[in-house]
């Protein structure tokens, strides 16, 4: 097995629009079997960050090694197939779909087609982790007629179809009920005592805190601290960048 | 592929077409009428462009404005071959499809980045090239004029209905089968949303140069033929009016759907025939039809398909399923 420390490393990783830099030299790295929780106000740099670790953006310089092989200038659906999957901040779809051919595209890439498995264990896994995830019973229903807490679960069920080891959450609590951040957050922990390592970042920093190890906190594309939820949610420089109490950003 | 068809709708769907399909095989033996057979024969180009059409861009939505182009580059190598070389068609088509096939890739991967208009025009531009080249290189193409000559496919006309039909029947069920499958849901899944199939590890880029591919191969095959049953080749087979027909065609038709394609091309090409009597009117009906068609019904006339259904067969099940 690949070594427990150092899972992913993000080394001085820097993104630069234009003259804008969204990220700044940031290093942090996770351990495998951990959740690190990524924060930071509004445009602070974290989707970006999303985007540099899964190739959907190059980067401007750094590295971004995944159990010590470089993720640099590898295309998005590579990095997916070496086991690191995501969601997006806002869900994506494909709203004329069915739930369950949603969840099936996810079976036609390589990572599921070299298991050879056919069609009737793809339809299998599909029933597997539209339960795991709760998703509606009738998953012939089209995308386009779930709610919005249903497509974030839509999302991770198509994430988890490709059967990473190491799942990147872009905000999955934003814009859900508390019945369905709860379930979400049974979720993620469920997935980790499955032995998924997850890179999550949230807002609602009173759930993160409940389920991350660590959390990394940042803003302008810097790193202003890290460590455990606590260190860091009451560390100065955090708590400055949120513009509030302690008490304000806890409870939001 | 039977196996495929689940739902009582896929099942009326299977019957409809291949009642369509079983017909056009009987349409010599009730009559050998000249005229009624070369229409038919026409839709059935018009079937495999329209279809070919569809594979890539009705399902990725990128929409394709130059597909004749691969109509008139299978048309021109046949006659070279044909003349030059006496190759039989048998030949003659697989290497058209080679030859087709290989410049679809090489467009789609010049344009994998385009989005909608600069892909659109890109295609164009394509057509455009080929087809002014065709009248430029005159000592090799015949100019405007184009190459004659080109020996016959059979020598009968029954022959020659018989040899089209069965290429555009192989084509219209490989791509039936093609789109039903894995590759169908792949890019139907990349026009709705590119990020996230490439967030479930499939080289989108791939997918769809393959699918240009296959869309080039296929109409190759048919401008080939088209060639052949022509006996003639010239820039004609690269205009933009026909590949903006063939757009029309599959848009009427239903874009992605391939059936849709294929009604829509089968339609228009029988419309166009029996309106030959309306003389100048003609084409002002023919544009009003397509215009009423694309307003009633934006997702093609495939999609009257299951209220029609409902409205004749369901509709009596439902009363019995209520007494
Ligand atoms: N593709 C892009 N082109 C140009 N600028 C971008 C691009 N993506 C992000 N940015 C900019 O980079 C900065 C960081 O954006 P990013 O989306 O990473 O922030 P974030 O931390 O995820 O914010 P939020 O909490 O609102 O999601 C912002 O100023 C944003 O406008
Ligand atoms: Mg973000």
């Amino acid at each position: 097995m690949t070594q427990a420390r150092d899972y992913l490393v993000v080394d001085e990783l820097t993104k630069h629009f234009g003259g804008l830099a969204a990220v700044e030299k940031l290093s942090f790295s996770l351990d495998r079997g951990q959740i690190l929780g990524l924060i930071g106000p509004n445009g602070a740099g974290k989707t970006t960050v999303f985007n540099l670790i899964t190739g959907f953006l190059p980067a401007t310089s750094g590295r971004v090694t995944f159990r010590g092989e470089s993720l640099m200038g590898k295309k998005p659906h590579q990095i997916v197939n070496q086991g690191l999957a995501r969601t997006f901040q806002l869900v994506k779809p494909f709203p004329e779909l069915s739930l369950s051919d949603n969840i099936r595209v996810a079976c036609y890439g390589p990572r599921f087609m070299s298991q050879g498995l056919d069609e009737e264990a793809a339809r299998h896994r599909i029933l597997e982790v539209a339960e795991q995830v709760g998703l509606p019973d009738d998953l012939d229903q089209p995308a386009s007629s779930l709610g919005h807490g249903d497509l974030r679960l839509l999302d991770i069920a198509r994430a988890l179809m490709v059967q990473p080891e190491l799942l990147l959450l872009d905000e999955p609590l934003s814009g859900l009920s508390s019945i369905e951040t709860q379930a979400i957050v049974g979720l993620i922990q469920a997935l980790n005592q499955e032995g998924i390592t997850l890179l999550i970042i949230e807002h609602k920093l009173k759930e993160l805190m409940k389920v991350a190890d660590r959390i990394v906190a940042i803003d302008f594309g810097q790193k202003l601290a890290a460590g455990t939820p606590q260190e860091v949610v009451n560390h100065p420089a955090v708590v400055e960048a949120y513009l509030g109490t302690k008490d304000s950003y806890a409870s939001a | 592929m039977l196996a495929n068809l689940k739902t009582p709708a896929q099942r009326h769907t299977a019957i409809f077409y291949g009642l369509i399909m079983v017909g056009f095989y009987f349409v010599p033996v009730f009559s050998d009428n000249f005229y009624l057979l070369s229409v038919f024969t026409t839709a059935y180009f018009y079937i495999i462009f329209a279809t070919s059409w569809d594979v890539f861009a009705g399902y990725s939505h990128l929409m394709n404005f130059g597909h004749a182009l691969f109509i008139g580059i299978a048309g021109y190598l046949t006659a070279f071959v044909d003349l030059h070389l006496g190759l039989p068609p048998l030949l003659v088509l697989p290497m058209c499809a080679v030859v087709c096939g290989l410049l679809g890739m090489f467009i789609g991967y010049l344009t994998l980045r385009m989005q909608g208009p600069y892909f659109a025009i890109i295609t164009m531009a394509f057509a455009a090239v080929a087809y002014e080249s065709a009248i430029m290189f005159s000592e090799y193409t015949g100019g405007e004029e184009g190459i004659p000559g080109i020996h016959p496919l059979t020598d009968s006309l029954i022959g020659d209905y018989y040899f089209v039909l069965v290429v555009m029947s192989l084509i219209f069920l490989f791509l039936l089968w093609f789109t039903r499958g894995r590759w169908g849901l792949v890019l139907k899944a990349i026009s709705q949303n590119e990020d996230a199939v490439l967030a479930s590890g499939i080289n989108t880029a791939w997918v769809k140069i393959r699918a240009y591919s296959i869309s080039g191969a296929l109409c190759g095959i048919g401008g080939s033929v088209y060639a052949y049953s022509l006996t003639h080749v010239g820039p004609t087979s690269m205009e933009q009016v026909l590949s903006t027909t063939i757009l029309i065609m599959a848009m009427v038709g239903g874009m992605g759907t391939i059936t849709g394609p294929f009604l829509g091309a089968l339609i228009l090409v029988l419309f166009n025939e029996l309106s030959r009597d309306m003389e100048e009117y003609r084409l002002l009906i023919y544009t009003v039809m397509v215009v009423v068609i694309i307003f009633f019904a934006p997702r093609g006339i495939v999609s009257w398909g299951q209220p029609i259904a409902r409205a004749f067969k369901l509709g009596g099940k439902r009363g019995q399923a209520g007494s």
